[in-house]
């Protein structure tokens, strides 16, 4: 392959295929090709070492009772069994859902609320982006115990608030409400991850085209007509990929309900995470939060692979 | 600017930046409060809980690291993190450096099988994995040990490291890197005498992504740690407070100075790298 044609190549060239069309005695190019492997071969001892050789290893836990000390009984599938058949187990998949649909719903909605008002590009609007994003900045831990703090039935920061305004009738429990307390989380999580969304859907505004905007302007859509006909679905693609983003990240709660609540009052905000936490390290079932990690991990896993493929096909392009 | 609005129109964006100022409130209110309040004394926060400090008290911050909170001061567990999270973003940034730029620019057996593994991983969720981490770092007695927390960081982080990198290499001037192996470099001496240079912007931001991601970690510093003296950040800071009963078990000015300073560092990286990271964020998507 000539110099020349190289030059003229537009698109990122791939050595391997200008390698590929060479003539197999350039024993120059092999030299350069030598020690290719050296630029994977750290990636796989990381990731294969403890990633891969972990979850595999937890794989085969989950056919054993094991109480993370002495040695493991093999139990067959005992634990997938009484995984299946544990209310806990399904109470905490229903608690972890309630939070993912409540928190992917919340932060779509304020997220995209946000972004079209700042997208009227009114003075100062990029100091307010920067003040909604600054929620999700703080570390989740810190998060936690300052909402716990604000929402302490105690001498927290909103009763003594209601208490100072005069609207002392209005003072409660909050996290320690049985009723309030997965609604409060899940407004810190829409505090949290508010601002993810928030970015998206401003980059893509911004890519919608100003003369369409303007043409629906003369068409007598504007205000909230032009966001619900002419914004919204142009922004469909963001909303599946926020969508798809929020799940995968409300998912993983664990932090906020560890600080705020440790799982209650009662089993009210007895998430996922804490079960698989308290299985293993409190009541040392190893064996058995195997099992569970197993499941979750397979199904949530799969579940998102196919939402993803899904979501690849009804994006346009 | 206002000239051509109608009335309705100025009531409309009146409206509008009232509603903004009000989440904005919600937004910031929270961490404004831990501030200000981290320089009340004790008495001052019993006395009224969301009042300005009045005198202010410039002590907390130091009392609480460097006395002993959870049988060690605060500074520890701060460098704990440090120990830990800075050999581990140098890692991933070189580690996934590499293999992004392999997976940009190689053609190899395997490729796709490599990325659809990286695809898998992201979903599943970190509590998921836990416990099977857990298990096997305990079989290599890795467990309780400031070595273990960071082979575990360096290996969970490097997926997102090797996706951006790579996002980064395919659009890498081809010419450039060309023009080296022309002049006979190898492939190796070239990535890192013609590709490392050139590509520091988008290492730093992996590296702030990491550092991140590390600071804040919980989940496995805290299945993984439970000697007080090896403990990192987030355990120690979750440690200070005992949830929702509000039981603190230290004073609520060291409670306050804790969350502070907790928030402090991730706080100047995100003012400092604000554009950075949302350039990374929204390419990140589109991955």
């Amino acid at each position: 392959m000539s110099t020349a044609r190289r030059r003229l190549a537009t698109k990122p060239l791939d050595p391997v295929r200008t390698s590929r069309r060479s003539p197999p005695n350039s024993g120059r190019r092999l030299t350069q090709h030598k020690g290719r492997w050296l630029f994977l071969l750290p990636s796989f001892l990381l990731l294969g070492g403890f990633v891969v050789v972990p979850l595999m290893l937890g794989i085969i836990l989950a056919f054993f009772q094991w109480n993370g000390l002495g040695s493991a009984t093999f139990v067959g599938l005992a634990n997938f069994v009484a995984a299946i058949s544990d209310p806990k187990f399904w109470h905490s998949v229903a608690i972890t859902l309630w939070y993912v649909f409540g928190t992917t719903l919340g932060c779509n909605v304020l997220g995209l609320s946000l972004a079209l008002a700042l997208f009227t590009k009114f003075r100062g609007w990029k100091i307010f982006r920067t003040l909604f994003y600054l929620s999700g900045v703080m570390p989740i831990v810190a998060t936690g115990i300052t909402w716990g703090l604000i929402f302490n039935p105690g001498d927290g920061l909103l009763n003594a608030f209601l208490g100072a305004i005069g609207l002392r009738q209005f003072e409660g429990l909050w996290l320690a409400n049985p009723h309030l307390a997965l609604p409060l989380i899940i407004f810190v999580g829409i505090w949290i991850g508010v601002g993810l969304p928030m970015i998206l859907f401003s980059a893509g505004l911004m890519r919608i085209s100003p003369a369409l905007l303007e043409a629906a302007d003369l068409d007598g859509a504007f205000g909230v007509k032009r966001v619900w006909y002419v914004i919204l679905p142009l922004l469909k693609p963001v909303m599946i990929v926020t969508t798809l983003m929020l799940i995968i990240s409300s998912i993983q709660v664990f932090a906020t309900v560890w600080v705020m609540t440790g799982g209650g009052p009662g089993y009210a905000t007895y998430v996922l995470g804490i079960y698989l936490y308290n299985t293993a390290f409190e009541y040392n079932r190893f064996g058995y939060a195997n099992a569970m990690s197993v499941i979750v991990a397979v199904v949530a896993g799969a579940s998102m692979m196919v939402a993803m493929k899904f979501a690849r096909i009804a994006e346009p392009g | 600017m206002s000239k051509g609005m109608s009335l309705q129109q100025r009531a409309t964006r009146l409206t509008l930046i009232g509603a903004l100022t009000i989440w904005a409130i919600i937004s910031v209110g929270p961490i404004f409060w831990v501030y200000y309040s981290s320089f009340k004394s004790n008495s001052q926060i019993v006395a009224n809980v969301w009042a300005l400090p009045h005198p202010w008290v410039w002590t907390n911050w130091i009392t609480v690291l460097t006395s002993a909170v959870n049988s060690v001061p605060f500074l520890t567990n701060i460098l704990n993190t440090l120990i830990i999270g800075i050999p581990a973003v140098t890692v991933v940034i070189l580690v996934g450096s590499l293999a992004g730029f392999a997976l940009a620019r190689f053609r190899f057996g395997g490729a796709q099988a490599f990325q659809l593994f990286l695809l898998v991983l992201l979903p599943v969720p970190q509590f998921a994995v836990m416990v099977p981490v857990w298990s096997y770092m305990h079989t290599l007695g890795l467990t309780n040990s400031r070595v273990g927390l960071f082979l575990v960081y360096a290996a969970f982080n490097l997926a997102l490291a090797i996706t951006l990198m790579r996002g980064f290499f395919s659009n890498f001037p081809s010419d450039i890197l060309e023009a080296a192996l022309l002049d006979g470099c190898t492939e190796w001496y070239a990535f890192w005498r013609v590709v490392v240079p050139l590509s520091v912007g988008p290492m730093i931001t992996v590296g702030i992504l990491t550092f991140g991601s590390v600071w804040n970690e919980f989940l496995f510093a805290v299945s993984l740690i439970q000697d007080p003296s090896k403990m990192t950040v987030q355990p120690a800071l979750a440690a200070l407070s005992a949830g929702a009963t509000g039981q603190l078990t230290f004073g609520w000015a060291q409670q306050f100075s804790a969350l502070a300073i907790t928030t402090v560092i991730p706080l100047i990286l995100f003012l400092l790298f604000q554009n950075r990271i949302f350039r990374a964020v929204t390419l990140q998507v589109q991955e």
